[in-house]
């Protein structure tokens, strides 16, 4: 509903400076630039190298500038630490190096929101908390982070407004970590 | 491994526009030869039309340079292809070659002229154009020839196959556009399927492109661009396939050949490029609208 895919049935929604509720279908790709999103299983383009599904989004958000676009693509790939894996194919690389690349695509743009959708589903423990460490250095930075899980133990180590959502209704959680990335912590 | 992976699937890909470009070219080919036979029944009806004829008999009151004279006069009527002054020396000649030829009674008959004199009257023989070549236009025809000629004793056509041309040739174009709507529809229907499953394994490039915030124009563009490459090379091939089929009718099938108009036949190549053009964007066009509007979970 976020990002446009669904449209909203009642009341009011209002997401990165959009009006949801009459959200054009022309205006979808703009809102969508807007929002980075990070899905389960990646959804990287299998076909091509790192630095080639950057700047594929790139391109397809409008950037006209090779040199540009490979700058912004270095520079996130930087953010997520895997500078050294321009060349390398999806396959290539561990599930949570793919899953730093889905987060290095999703800040390309310079979103004001990014949507995880269960950014550390498909990944082992140790490599989930990396990715959560990464988000939280991204919020930190000041782009709002929305993420969904089913893992409890990850909202209890870092802290955030916690929203739960069952039987239809949301209701708020309180946060009992306090982890902050910048520092040493000694949650695990 | 990895380098085999990737050429498995750039072959693949590679096969699957081949495949595309060949089931298009086959059935380009196929429709264009059914317009073809459309095209080619057309000028032969118009053919057969054109070798109708009318014999015109007058009264003794005119002698044989008024005949000529109403000869010239009817050749520049509108819907008149030729008129001709037939002499009764001419007329005797074509007889007795028809008689020659002929197997039956004609040969008991003794065809020697008694004093010279041949008991056929000077006529007119005409052949109207193939748009008057109808049974409304003979009748209105031999009415107009009647006022204007009132010496006009005979109008002789034969009226028979005058209706059995036009049915007869009506029946099979018909027929014969009937089977191309069909073809049309058929090819449509095949091409539509090979681009859908081609584009099938592009769906997640197209939901990626989608997600991360490009316009459907910029999405569509690349794949578009190559619906018309794919179309022009699949004309084409089927263009390369219709000439030769042509040659062949020109050289080996001589009775068939005269049948070929080149002009048609040009615009017929140029209807091949036009349909191959259009039946790819348009389901190429269609596949994509297909993909653009499932949801990413409708994908898998």
């Amino acid at each position: 509903m976020l990002y446009g895919a669904l449209s909203i049935s009642d009341g009011e929604a209002h997401a990165v400076g959009f009006d949801l509720k009459n959200l054009k279908t022309k205006q979808i790709p703009f809102l969508r630039r807007n929002i980075g999103i990070v899905f389960q299983d990646f959804q990287l383009l299998s076909d091509r190298s790192v630095m080639d599904n950057l700047l594929f989004v790139l391109r397809a958000t409008g950037w006209k500038s090779k040199r540009e676009m490979t700058a912004r693509a270095l520079e996130v790939l930087e953010l997520v630490g895997l500078k050294d894996c321009t060349y390398k194919k999806p396959h290539q690389l561990s599930g949570g190096e793919q899953q730093r690349v889905v987060i290095a695509r999703a800040l390309l743009n310079n979103p004001k929101l990014i949507l995880a959708d269960e950014p550390t589903g498909n990944l082992d423990p140790e490599t989930s908390k990396d990715i959560m460490k990464l988000l939280m250095a991204i919020s930190m930075e000041g782009t709002a982070v929305l993420m969904a899980t089913h893992d409890f133990t990850l909202f209890e180590h870092f802290n955030g407004r916690v929203l739960k959502v069952e039987n239809n209704k949301v209701e708020e959680l309180n946060s009992i970590g306090n982890f902050n990335p910048f520092e040493d912590n000694k949650i695990f | 491994m990895a380098k085999t992976n990737q050429a498995n699937r750039q072959g693949g890909l590679q096969t699957s526009f081949v495949s595309i470009v060949v089931t298009v070219a086959l059935m380009l080919t196929l429709l264009g030869l059914v317009i073809a036979i459309v095209l080619s029944v057309g000028t032969l009806k118009q053919n057969v039309k054109e070798q109708i004829q009318i014999d015109l008999f007058f009264d003794a009151t005119l002698n044989a340079d008024d005949i000529r004279q109403i000869a010239d006069d009817i050749a520049a009527l509108d819907g008149i292809r030729r008129a001709e002054f037939i002499t009764p020396e001419r007329a005797w000649e074509e007889f007795e070659k028809v008689s020659k030829d002929s197997k039956d009674s004609l040969k008991s008959f003794d065809l020697s002229l008694i004093d010279d004199i041949i008991p056929i009257p000077p006529s007119i023989n005409l052949s109207p154009t193939a748009d008057f070549a109808t049974l409304e236009k003979v009748d209105q025809l031999e009415n107009d020839l009647k006022q204007r000629y009132p010496q006009l004793e005979e109008f002789n056509v034969s009226r028979d196959t005058l209706r059995d041309v036009n049915l007869g040739f009506d029946k099979l174009i018909y027929l014969v556009l009937l089977i191309a709507c069909l073809l049309l529809i058929i090819t449509f229907a095949l091409i539509n399927n090979t681009i859908r499953l081609a584009l099938y394994s592009q769906r997640f490039i197209i939901k990626t492109q989608q997600l991360v915030g490009a316009t459907s124009a910029f999405i569509r563009k690349p794949f578009l661009i190559q619906a018309i490459v794919q179309g022009i090379l699949a004309a084409i091939v089927a263009m390369a396939l219709l000439f030769t089929i042509m040659y062949l009718i020109n050289n080996y099938l001589q009775d068939l050949s005269s049948l070929i108009d080149i002009l048609l036949m040009l615009k017929l190549l140029a209807l091949v490029v036009l349909l191959g053009v259009i039946i790819c964007l348009l389901a190429t066009n269609w596949a994509l609208g297909k993909y653009l509007r499932m949801r990413l979970d409708d994908l898998y």
